[in-house]
């Protein structure tokens, strides 16, 4: 105690003067207008980089926390997207055949003739070849047969022509043997499609009398008398109509599929066919 | 007793003036003003003590600054030039220092009255003239101020020594 009075004693002069002038400084930031906003401006700015130092650096303490969130908050994210998956599937089961494939379908003739799609995937497919086949990964156990057809969301792509139990062969638009009545949708005139071999990206539109027009462009579409594929189910569009054959075009159509880029396809099960084939015996015999 | 007396009167009238009449001697447009209220101060006897120094120059600054509404500027700034002050006459004493009893321009010797006033009036408007900018903008500026301040000041002063000191 002594000690703190002798040394109190022996400084209080430079006490005195470091209490005056600090007085003094607290009278100017106080009392004078120019100083006070200068001096508040600066202790704000430092005040604010010195929290901002502060944040960055508590801010690592945080990380797990924040961590902890993100992980929480992307394990619902992926239940969401699950949930969702599950009844877009159900949805998309139930409004088949109409809704997904509206694009490529005439949907007035679809209310007519009932039609079964069977969604499959294409797990094998060659394009180079003269007589091209698509693997699909459904068999009759899933209800394929024999003479089935086979599209992708662009248009159509095959028939089947051979099932086993897990899996199915369907003989692809690019195969010579593929042969499909096929029609002008502008004209209405019906003629036949056919593959020549060559080039993947085309196929040929023929028996249509040349007296008719048919235009670049075109859309070139199932006629439906087949009764595998449903009436105006896209083939694809002219892509030259000079070349004829007796009297008849040869016209080049540009297919709509990409068959080098097939996944994802339908199995077409035409409802109403039995009942036709039925006809089609009677007569025949 | 009676150099109390003397320097008590001397403060009075320092200040009287100061106040009254130094505001109408300023330089283009208060860019210079004499503070003659300073000379009292450095002419107090160093056998004084400090903290009665401080003390005096403290409240001599709070009354100019109460009159000039800079309040603290001109306190922080005579408090400062105090604490120096003595250091100051302790580096420039020479045989030429006389009387420590008396500061002023008849008991010393004029040169070295002249090195002692100088830096003083220097060093105090330093302080005050960067306390009353209290930026660094215009920094030029405030240089000038400070070297014209000091300038017309120390004039002023060192006439008042030559009028009313001098032997």
């Amino acid at each position: 105690m002594f000690r703190i009075i002798k040394f109190l004693s022996d400084f209080r002069d430079a006490i005195l003067w470091i209490t005056l002038q600090v007085l003094s400084f607290w009278l100017i930031v106080t009392f004078n207008d120019a100083q006070r906003h200068t001096m508040g401006d600066t202790i704000l700015a430092l005040s604010g980089s010195i929290q901002e130092k502060r944040a960055g650096l508590t801010g690592y303490f945080n990380l797990t926390k924040a961590n902890e969130e993100l992980q929480a908050e992307n394990i619902e994210l992926h239940q969401n997207i699950t949930k969702l998956k599950n009844q877009l599937e159900y949805l998309k089961d139930e409004l088949n055949p109409d809704s997904s494939k509206i694009s490529v379908f005439d949907t007035t003739k679809l209310q007519k003739f009932a039609y079964k799609y069977i969604p499959c995937r294409a797990i094998n497919n060659s394009t180079d070849k003269n007589y091209n086949y698509i693997t699909l990964d459904k068999g009759i156990s899933d209800g394929v047969k024999v003479g089935m057809g086979v599209i992708s969301p662009k248009g159509v792509a095959g028939t089947i022509v051979r099932v086993s139990q897990d899996y199915s062969l369907a003989l692809s638009m690019l195969n010579i043997r593929f042969k499909l009545s096929a029609k002008d949708l502008r004209t209405g005139n019906v003629g036949l499609y056919e593959w020549q071999g060559g080039d993947s990206r085309y196929g040929y539109l023929k028996d249509i009398p040349q007296d008719v027009e048919i235009r670049i462009g075109d859309t070139v579409a199932s006629s439906g008398y087949s009764s595998v594929f449903p009436e105006g189910f896209v083939i694809g569009v002219i892509a030259d109509n000079k070349s004829t054959q007796g009297g008849f075009y040869k016209a080049k159509v540009a297919l709509s599929t990409d068959f080098t880029a097939l996944k994802d396809l339908y199995i077409i099960e035409a409802l109403h066919r039995p009942q036709i084939d039925s006809l089609m015996q009677g007569v025949e015999q | 007793m009676i150099d109390i007396i003397k320097h008590s009167i001397a403060g009075v009238l320092f200040l009287f003036f100061q106040i009254f009449l130094m505001d109408n001697l300023t330089l283009w447009h208060d860019i210079a003003t004499p503070y003659i209220f300073l000379l009292f101060l450095f002419m107090l006897p160093l056998d004084l003590p400090l903290g009665l120094e401080f003390a005096i120059a403290f409240f001599a600054g709070m009354i100019v600054d109460i009159a000039n509404a800079t309040y603290g500027q001109h306190a922080f700034a005579t408090l400062f030039a105090m604490a120096i002050r003595r250091q100051l006459i302790a580096v420039s004493t020479t045989s030429a220092f006389r009387n420590l009893h008396e500061i002023s321009l008849g008991t010393q010797n004029n040169t070295w009255y002249i090195t002692y006033l100088l830096p003083m009036i220097f060093i105090h408007h330093v302080i005050f003239i960067m306390i009353s900018t209290f930026s660094f903008h215009h920094f030029g500026y405030t240089i000038l101020k400070i070297l014209v301040n000091t300038a017309y000041t120390f004039i002023v002063n060192y006439l008042i020594c030559i009028i009313f000191y001098r032997k």
